[in-house]
């Protein structure tokens, strides 16, 4: 063990330097205080230390200070050397950092109990600290110590930008069920084998003969850390990389050595595992976002397929970036008032003339413009926002169309159909809010058409019927919607009760060119009648769609032939019209035709 | 060396003392005692310096560090009026210092002339 003699007096000096190389320590000695700091500072610098009082430049507590103001550097057991005696001194000693003490003239005997005595609190505490920074289960780095590694590259990387790393997050696929099928003790072995596996393929010393033309710089071993985050997560950081592709190359290694069958006890194991990769030349500020960015390309891996990298490039990054923005500009809109509700005709095939309206959201994003559902609906699904914005959906339809209604004296009134989410589907609270919305609108509940795809209906039938029945009483009509794109059970079909059947537009603009998809429609609208529903084609394109439709039985269309959708203030001229005419409007219109043109 | 009443020899020099705290490594106890022949002289002349000039301040730390080193090597009434010097620097006391450095004198003679007849060198 290496030991720091600091004493400026040689006939103290040289017997203590006698003293400690015979009981076998390492002295390295100055008669300078100030050197003796730098000394105990450096890098691989000793760990304990013998320090003279009196020193030129700098004395011992003043050493002992300077040392103690590094907290991040390793800890080093000081001792000062003094003939003072008095309490003050002593206590002045301990306050500068001092561990302890021996008086001049020393007994050789004492002094080495005291060195053993440092030497037992220094083990201690680098036992403390390794415990600290590593997982018990596979004694390499863990999470925390990992981040303190990674939060030092990114720090290196922002003064260097020549220096590049790698961040790979990996997971062993289907862990879970090994672990329950094995029982943990079996789970926790290959936890174990997998930490010295990923230990293994990172070290690059032996990587090179692998990689082949490819080398990799030949480099001691250590610069890279394997940790393990928690469960079957670790994280690799490949220090000093020249390119992307070493993080590639390192990462199918990893997943060869990984596909290499796990003796755990007597039972073979193959496990596969994903690994998302992130690059420092995206340009991180902080361990977490790099980690979560890691973290996510490595979900798309596995979204991709078991056994298999991804790469999170600068393009993903952004898409995370716009993503977040997205959520939270999502999250204001509502308290904004940035929906708006555009209104698309539905007319009777049979005269052309209007019945109602599909009510379709619209989002006028600040910096963005006018966005359509498909932009945002997914994100509203995922995050839940798609439940107030739905509610406000319901509320505006009604309130606006019977306006209408009421504006115009409408006898039948026009109706109004308004899409349902999953999720909003899915709210105990959501038949009454339906009411709520009927309530304070005075809508004719026969009006309000609720429209739900096949997928929303079919993902929990039971549930699905009893909405449906709860709907009916309160005298709603009900429509499912995109028929014919997702499964759907003639069983539960015939169950549910339905007032309408919505043509998928993707059968309707074939349907002219491809006789399959005109026997389809064919078989959907008899289908829809054998069940006691209406049918409403989507889409409609074309005078011949529109008479072909007609010709097959279906009773209403939309789609811009007749109209596209129409903002609030468009639609009033249209209904104005009408009733110049003493009748609903007839579709399509010139005017409308036009405006539909400027969509 | 000859005995000497007023002063014996043990109270000059602790030879067993020094000799355990080497860990009878006589080879080192007269390293010691060169670098001691050495360097302890320019200590006095440091303190004559001191007390030409009045500097007590010079007298106290100089005093400490000569303690230090004849303590080192046990040479007990050498320590004990070195520490006697370093007693009247601290207090800022002139009077007696010249009789005490040239007792001092007299004393590092005779410990020294104690040490050498103590370590005798092995026949070669």
């Amino acid at each position: 063990m290496k030991i720091l003699i600091a004493d400026d007096d040689l006939l103290s000096r040289y017997p203590l330097q006698r003293t400690l190389e015979r009981a076998g320590y390492e002295v390295l000695a100055t008669g300078n205080g100030q050197q003796a700091a730098e000394i105990l500072l450096q890098a691989d610098g000793p760990r304990l230390a013998l320090l003279d009082w009196v020193m030129p430049e700098r004395d011992g507590p003043g050493v002992c200070r300077e040392v103690r103001a590094q907290s991040q550097h390793l800890y080093v057991y000081l001792v000062l050397l003094t003939s003072k005696e008095s309490t003050g001194d002593i206590v002045a000693g301990l306050e500068a950092g001092a561990d302890d003490f021996l008086s001049k003239p020393y007994d050789p005997e004492e002094l080495k109990a005291r060195l053993r005595s440092g030497q037992r609190i220094l083990e201690l505490q680098d036992r403390l600290m390794h415990e600290a920074r590593h997982d018990s289960l596979t004694d390499i780095p863990n999470r925390s110590f990992f981040l303190e590694r990674l939060d030092g590259a990114i720090r290196h990387a922002s003064r260097r930008p020549d220096y590049k790393f790698a961040l790979l997050y990996f997971d062993i696929d289907r862990f879970k069920v090994i672990n329950d099928s094995l029982g943990h003790l079996a789970g926790d072995q290959l936890i174990r084998e997998a930490a010295n596996r990923l230990v293994q393929s990172t070290r690059r010393d032996d990587l090179v003969s692998a990689a082949g033309e490819h080398d990799l710089p030949i480099r001691p071993p250590g610069d890279d850390t394997v940790a393990r985050l928690g469960g079957d997560e670790f994280a690799i950081l490949l220090d000093d990389i020249h390119d992307p592709s070493d993080a590639i190359r390192v990462a199918e290694r990893i997943q060869n050595t990984m596909a290499q069958p796990f003796v755990i006890g007597e039972q073979v194991v193959s496990v596969s595992a994903s690994i998302g990769i992130a690059l420092s030349a995206t340009g991180y500020s902080a361990a977490k976002n790099m980690l979560g960015d890691a973290d996510a390309a490595m979900y798309r891996a596995k979204s991709l397929g078991r056994s298999r990298y991804a790469v999170c490039d600068i393009a993903m990054h952004a898409s995370a970036v716009n993503r977040l923005k997205l959520e939270t500009d999502l999250q204001q809109a509502i308290a904004r008032k940035e929906f708006r509700l555009h209104y698309q005709p539905v007319v009777s095939l049979r005269d052309g003339r209007m019945v109602g309206f599909e009510a379709l959201a619209r989002w006028q994003r600040p910096e963005f413009g006018l966005v359509l559902p498909e932009s945002f609906i997914p994100v509203a699904e995922e995050t839940g926002l798609v439940v107030p914005i739905g509610s406000w959906v319901l509320q505006e339809a009604c309130r606006q169309v019977q306006t209408w209604n009421q504006q115009f004296a409408l006898n039948p009134p026009f109706t109004v159909a308004v899409n349902i989410s999953a999720k909003q589907f899915g709210q105990v609270t959501w038949v009454s809010e339906v009411k709520m919305s009927l309530d304070q609108s005075n809508l004719d509940p026969s009006a309000l058409h609720l429209e739900l795809t096949e997928s929303v209906a079919m993902r929990d039938p039971q549930h699905t019927s009893r909405i449906l029945r709860e709907l009916k009483a309160l005298g709603v009509r009900s429509s499912i919607a995109d028929f014919g794109t997702g499964y759907s059970s003639i069983t539960y079909l015939r169950n549910f009760l339905l007032n309408f059947l919505k043509i998928d537009s993707s059968f309707v603009s074939e349907m002219e060119s491809n006789s399959k998809d005109r026997e389809i429609v064919r078989t959907i609208i008899a289908l829809g009648h054998n069940l006691g529903m209406e049918i409403i084609a989507k889409s409609v394109q074309t005078a011949n769609q529109a008479s072909l439709l007609e010709s097959l039985g279906c009773e209403y269309a939309q789609g811009y032939f007749f109209s596209g959708p129409l903002e609030t203030n468009q639609v009033t001229p249209i209904l104005m019209a009408g009733k110049a005419n003493n009748h609903r409007p007839r579709l399509p219109l010139g005017t409308l035709r036009q405006l539909a043109a400027t969509r | 060396m000859a005995e000497d009443a007023e002063h014996p020899v043990e109270a000059c020099l602790d030879y067993p003392e020094l000799l355990a705290r080497m860990e009878n490594d006589q080879d080192l106890v007269r390293d010691l005692l060169r670098i001691f022949k050495d360097e302890f002289p320019r200590g006095v002349q440091s303190l004559r310096e001191a007390i030409a000039s009045g500097d007590l301040k010079k007298i106290e730390t100089t005093g400490h560090t000569m303690k230090g080193m004849a303590a080192m090597l046990a040479f007990g009434r050498v320590t004990q009026l070195c520490k006697q010097i370093e007693m009247l620097g601290r207090q800022r006391i002139g009077e007696g210092l010249a009789e005490l450095v040239a007792g001092l004198e007299h004393e590092t003679r005779l410990a020294v002339a104690a040490l050498e007849s103590s370590c005798v060198e092995p026949p070669q």
